[in-house]
């Protein structure tokens, strides 16, 4: 099940997740194995309650796997503490969400840098501000910078939290649907953009979404049914299979 | 500070949920601030007349009703001595009897106590004698309007009114403490077994100032006692009547159609006599046709640990057709009832503050749980349990700080509405020693509300917080 077609960036062995719920044990993911590369655009598919949810929890260490191994760079990371995981967190991963809700009362340039109000950037050289305004701008939101989230569209609420997902030179963008409430246009934008970036800035990118058009633009597909693994297939030539 | 920030800017957005938590705080900080303040405001007024008057005693008819208010409704602070009594009269010729009466009941109580409490064991100590002040009140047309004309013996009144000050004009050049003091010769003496005895052979002065002067003429010991004011027609006035009139220093008077100059005016004490006019005793006897009669005596003891309630006890219980009323106990008993209605109040407002705690808890509850997704996020993009608590916290910080400024405040204005609704007439007195008080109650009662919704959102784990958001 290893398709991997770069440098091994997360490695996921054997995973298991159930949760106990008042009704009984409920299995999301059984056995799930993958392996994630830098520079690699991955989509998740598979109907609600397929798991995809979930995985991308346990891949962004949000959660932790009833059985199995995550290995992150040769770090498991599963058994690390809360508090590693939140360090570990702001220096590996962003996370953009379907609901991007940025927060209401920030401008789009606040919303961006909104991430170093909890911890310092590190290594970087320059200006943050002016780092933030140029992922703006490279968004296509250079006319809104000091806007407030209730004077965008969707689309545009989306690429803000696009620019807050790349703001912190993130290893790893794990994104849930993040297409799921764009028009055609937008989604398209979207997805091109993750494939811009990952290649471009050497990130893995992990997306989940019912929308295969979205998902035939990725490097990989990974197809998930109640909770067990079906199908990774690789896409040779993404655009071109449009 | 980014993080102060953001709390700041959170409490900007949710302006009016945070105005209705707010409120809650406000009005109980508000509550105690008042209370607090009228409390403080009664107690200090009752501290002062216990510290001027407490070792005084009025003597008043026994069936008169006293403490009629001499006009400044709403004005007059009722503990002091200045009681009003119309209608009702001592004869002079009866003190006699009532000081013996009292004499008698001070040594049975210094005996009681075991000697001289100021200066025990000290054989011949001589102590200062009691000052007897007689009144009488009338009613009377001053200028065409009503008022109550007061006769007193000036020397002794301030001697027993020491608070007593002149806005202008001056006192009599015989008005001296010192003066009356050597004047009234009354002695206390300890005997070789250590109780105290009194020496009549120097017995001096008393409040009618006749009967004794004539005997102390006939012993050739004292000299005769000088006219207590060198006018007939000196009339000194209230303060608050004074300015209500437009009267000034040297003006005229129509007492009854008989005309007095206004020699000084007395400044306000928040009492009765900041509505009086007084006029030399003799004159009001005889302006009245109430020769031989007063009104009541007060009387001031001259030390510290005179048992004057024993003497207060005695004289009610030997002499017909008087009452005597020691200050400290009304001072006392006021000061009881105050403490009782400041701990009555201060149940109620505690129960408010907790009922107000737990609205404040729920409607934090549901404004925090309104948040979820947002605390998610923030966790997701790299916020702390720690960072999030704070966020939290800072915001009710600011927010009790500000309910607590506003509480102080609104308080201030409920303390006069409180004064009067509970007929307490103090004197209001604003101090910013409340201000903390209300600071730290408006900031605890915030923090206390939210201190457990806050602490349990921020041990929320991401993926709880996201599920809701992702599986929306």
């Amino acid at each position: 099940m290893d398709n991997s077609n770069g440098t091994a960036f997360l490695e996921l062995k054997n995973v298991n997740k159930t949760f106990n719920l008042s009704y009984g044990e409920v299995t999301a993911l059984e056995h799930v194995s993958l392996t994630i590369n830098k520079r690699e655009l991955v989509a998740l598919v598979g109907p609600s309650g397929s798991g995809k949810t979930t995985l991308l929890n346990i891949i962004g260490s949000l959660d932790r796997p009833s059985k199995g191994e995550v290995i992150l760079e040769g770090t498991r990371i599963d058994t690390l503490s809360e508090e590693e995981l939140v360090h570990f967190r702001r220096e590996k991963f962003s996370f953009i969400f379907q609901d991007a809700k940025p927060l209401r009362m920030l401008n789009v340039l606040e919303n961006t840098l909104l991430p170093f109000n909890f911890f310092k950037p590190k290594n970087r050289n320059g200006n943050i501000r002016n780092e933030g305004i140029e992922i703006i701008k490279s968004l296509g939101l250079g006319h809104r910078l000091y806007h407030m989230p209730s004077q965008l569209s969707g689309g545009e609420i989306q690429r803000v939290a696009i620019a807050r997902a790349l703001i912190t030179h993130p290893a790893m963008i794990l994104a849930d649907e993040p297409t799921a409430n764009l028009d055609r246009d937008n989604r398209l934008f979207v997805i091109e953009t993750f494939r811009k970036l990952s290649k471009e800035k050497d990130i893995a990118i992990v997306l989940s979404t019912h929308d295969l058009e979205i998902a035939n633009r990725a490097d990989r597909i990974v197809h998930l049914k109640d909770g067990v693994f079906l199908k990774d297939e690789a896409i040779a030539c993404p655009p071109c299979k449009v | 500070m980014k993080i102060l920030k953001l709390s700041i800017l959170e409490l900007m957005r949710r302006p009016k949920k945070n105005m209705l938590i707010a409120s809650s705080i406000v009005i109980a900080v508000a509550l105690l601030t008042s209370l607090s303040i009228v409390s403080n405001s009664a107690n200090l007024a009752i501290m002062e007349i216990i510290a001027k008057t407490g070792h005084t005693l009025t003597v008043r008819p026994a069936a008169s009703s006293s403490g009629a208010n001499a006009g400044g409704k709403g004005q007059e602070y009722k503990l002091t001595t200045s009681e009003v009594v119309l209608g009702s009269y001592i004869p002079e010729a009866a003190v006699p009897e009532i000081m013996k009466n009292y004499d008698e009941a001070i040594k049975a109580g210094w005996e009681k106590k075991g000697g001289l409490v100021s200066n025990p064991g000290v054989p011949g100590v001589v102590l200062e004698p009691a000052t007897w002040a007689p009144r009488l009140f009338e009613k009377a047309e001053v200028n065409g309007q009503e008022v109550i004309v007061t006769g007193i013996e000036l020397r002794k009144e301030y001697f027993v009114r020491f608070w007593w000050n002149l806005t202008s004009g001056q006192w009599p050049a015989d008005t001296d403490i010192k003066d009356v003091n050597t004047n009234i010769s009354t002695q206390y003496k300890l005997d070789s077994h250590g109780n105290v005895v009194i020496d009549k052979t120097s017995y001096g002065v008393d409040s009618s100032g006749r009967i004794i002067a004539e005997e102390e003429k006939k012993k050739d010991k004292v000299a005769p006692v000088k006219p207590i004011l060198k006018g007939w027609d000196d009339a000194y006035l209230g303060g608050a009547y004074a300015k209500a009139r437009g009267l000034k220093l040297g003006d005229r008077l129509a007492i009854n159609k008989t005309e007095f100059t206004v020699r000084g005016i007395l400044e306000e004490t928040n009492s009765a006599d900041d509505y009086m006019v007084f006029i030399p005793l003799s004159t009001a006897q005889s302006l009245f046709r109430k020769e031989g009669l007063i009104s009541l005596v007060s009387v001031r003891a001259m030390c510290p640990n005179c048992p004057v309630g024993d003497a207060m006890v005695e004289l009610n219980k030997n002499v017909t057709g008087i009452t005597a009323v020691s200050q400290l106990d009304v001072a006392g008993v006021q000061f009881d009832f105050f403490n009782m209605l400041y701990k009555f109040l201060l149940a109620v407002v505690v129960s408010t503050i907790a009922v107000g705690i737990f609205s404040i808890f729920n409607i934090v509850t549901g404004s925090l749980y309104a948040r979820i997704r947002e605390i998610g996020m923030l966790k997701a993009i790299g916020a702390s349990r720690s960072q999030l608590f704070r966020i939290f916290i800072y915001e009710h910080f600011i927010l009790g700080l500000a309910a607590g400024i506003i509480g102080y405040l609104l308080g201030l204005g409920m303390a006069y509405i409180l004064n009067t609704l509970l007929d307490i007439g103090a004197v209001i007195r604003i101090s910013t020693d409340f201000l903390p008080r209300a600071l730290i109650l408006g900031v605890v009662c915030s923090l206390v509300a939210i201190i457990y919704p806050a602490y349990k959102l921020s041990k929320l784990k991401i993926t709880e917080t996201f599920r809701t958001q992702w599986e929306s």
